[in-house]
């Protein structure tokens, strides 16, 4: 039986990024697409697109929620937020990939080992 | 030709499903106008159409009926009356692709034909401020940071007296900018040459006044006597924009805004002064430029001074015209000044001299009629107001630091 934080896991690299750029509070769309590329060293970008698909899942899935909602007087932009269970299921993510990148070494060294 | 890109992106944007567009259009939409100038347009336009597909595989997938047409009142049947959509079926759903497959196809059509042969598509999104940029690239560039980016080993910061501070910068009227303030080293770490590219934040940005010294690491030291001066520079400034992450909590975003400028243009009688031969090209290791008074300039270097009458004289050596215009935008204050001379060479400026206005900077015009007779006059450019579109940092958020 899968628990609530594992079933929304593994994580695309997209929505592990988009979570990861939610964890430093909240942001609007262009501010997430500038927190993942400052994240990832401008190795990864995501677009408008890929940002709402994504968005999208997080905010159905309680992963992410809506701060702040769009006002057409102001001229103030949607933001959005990691909820408690988002926050999780990052940690989550996390903690998987951390098994997955010390079995990787693991079996890099033991390659070069020639065993 | 950007307003032609909007378009055709607004248009992808009206051809996903009702729900999603309803709900996210018309931020895509202001997103594609911040990230036009920074991730390309062929990314974005691969990336929306991505977006396109898998919203309408998972709509297909899903089969739900979409939840914007769930049961609605329409005031369309000319009675108020109740209509209710259902799910697609086969015949709709075969229409639907027939109809986006025709509009894609008219899309590419018109992209190959050129702008020129593309329909007036209403504007159907709200724009922000930043999506009236108008069709140029902006002008006044920022420095985007670069992860990773390099840190001071140590940094102290420590309010002083604002009063401390002898010379206040020139803004629009009724503001003033103390050198030491915040909003000031912001301007320096992003390389913003007017303050008015430094939008937002609160007072005190102006007003507070900060000692800010950083020791640079010893191996970065070392790597900085090896790059150029430019590149020396650019490692500083990102730098400063890492402690002011770390120590004030700055959280900004870039946008191209709208601006009243003043552009320097060649004159109705031509240029006055001739090309000379440009500075010796920057090599690794080159100490840094000191300008004193009364040392002869270095080439690629300029000054202004004040003589014993009050007047300004100004002097460059071997110096292209975005120097210059930089230059003046500071002289006139309130402001930028753009370099739209068209002229790409290097040129000498010999005792450029003016009498400053005691309104520098604060009416329509630019810096006294002298300055601008003097330019027209003597160097054969002129200044002309204008709105153009210029690189601003927009403050999301900052914080008070700790002093230490």
């Amino acid at each position: 039986m899968k628990t609530d934080t594992e079933q929304h896991l593994p994580l695309s690299p997209a929505t592990l990024h988009v979570l990861l750029a939610l964890t430093g509070g909240e942001l609007h769309g262009y501010g997430i697409m500038l927190e993942v590329a400052r994240q990832s060293g401008g190795q990864y970008k995501i677009g408008p697109g890929t940002l709402y698909d994504n968005l999208k899942k997080l905010l159905s899935a309680g992963l992410a929620e809506e701060s702040q909602p769009e006002d057409l007087v102001t001229g103030a932009r949607r933001t959005f937020r990691l909820t408690t269970l988002g926050n999780a299921v990052l940690a989550a993510e996390v903690e998987r990939l951390s098994g997955v990148l010390r079995h990787a070494r693991r079996s890099i060294r033991l390659a070069e080992r020639g065993l | 030709m950007h307003t032609f890109y909007r378009r055709l992106y607004r248009l992808l944007l009206r051809l996903h499903p009702t729900a999603f567009r309803n709900e996210f259009a018309r931020e895509m939409a202001l997103d594609f106008e911040d990230a036009l100038y920074t991730y390309g347009l062929g990314r974005l336009f691969i990336d929306a159409t991505g977006s396109l597909g898998r919203q309408w595989w998972a709509r297909i997938l899903s089969g739900a009926p979409d939840p914007i047409s769930a049961p609605r009142p329409s005031l369309l049947a000319g009675n108020y009356v109740m209509v209710r959509d259902e799910s697609f079926t086969p015949l709709e759903l075969g229409r639907g692709v027939i109809a986006s497959a025709a509009q894609l196809a008219l899309c590419l059509f018109a992209l190959s034909a050129g702008p020129e042969h593309v329909p007036n598509f209403p504007i159907v999104y709200a724009a922000s401020a930043p999506a009236q940029t108008g069709q140029q690239k902006p002008e006044l560039l920022l420095l985007h940071p670069s992860s990773p980016l390099p840190s001071y080993e140590v940094a102290t910061v420590k309010p002083i007296d604002p009063d401390a501070a002898s010379s206040m910068v020139k803004l629009p009227p009724g503001v003033s900018l103390s050198p030491l303030s915040v909003r000031r080293y912001i301007m320096n770490a992003y390389g913003a040459v007017d303050a008015q590219q430094i939008v937002g934040g609160p007072d005190w940005l102006n007003k507070d006044a900060y000692q800010i010294n950083g020791k640079v690491p010893d191996d970065l030291g070392a790597a900085l006597q090896k790059m150029t001066r430019e590149q020396r520079n650019d490692q500083t400034r990102l730098m400063q924009q890492r402690l002011l992450a770390e120590r004030f909590r700055l959280k900004a975003h870039f946008e191209t805004r709208v601006l009243p400028v003043y552009e320097l243009v060649p004159a109705k009688d031509g240029l006055k002064i001739t090309e000379v031969a440009g500075p010796p090209e920057l090599k690794p290791g080159d100490p840094p430029v000191r300008v004193r008074q009364g040392d002869p300039l270095s080439p690629g270097t300029m000054m202004s001074t004040a003589n014993s009458n009050g007047l300004r004289v100004l002097n460059g050596r071997a110096i292209k015209m975005q120097l210059l215009a930089r230059v003046i935008g500071g002289e006139i204050g309130g402001r930028p000044v753009v370099n739209h001379t068209g002229f790409t060479g290097y040129f000498d400026i010999n005792d450029l001299t003016w009498a400053p206005s005691a309104d520098a900077g604060a009416g329509g015009e630019p810096d006294g009629s002298s300055l601008a007779s003097a330019l027209e006059e003597n160097l054969g450019v002129r200044l002309l107001p204008a709105k153009d579109p210029i690189e601003v940092l927009v403050i999301d958020g900052i914080e008070r630091p700790t002093p230490n």
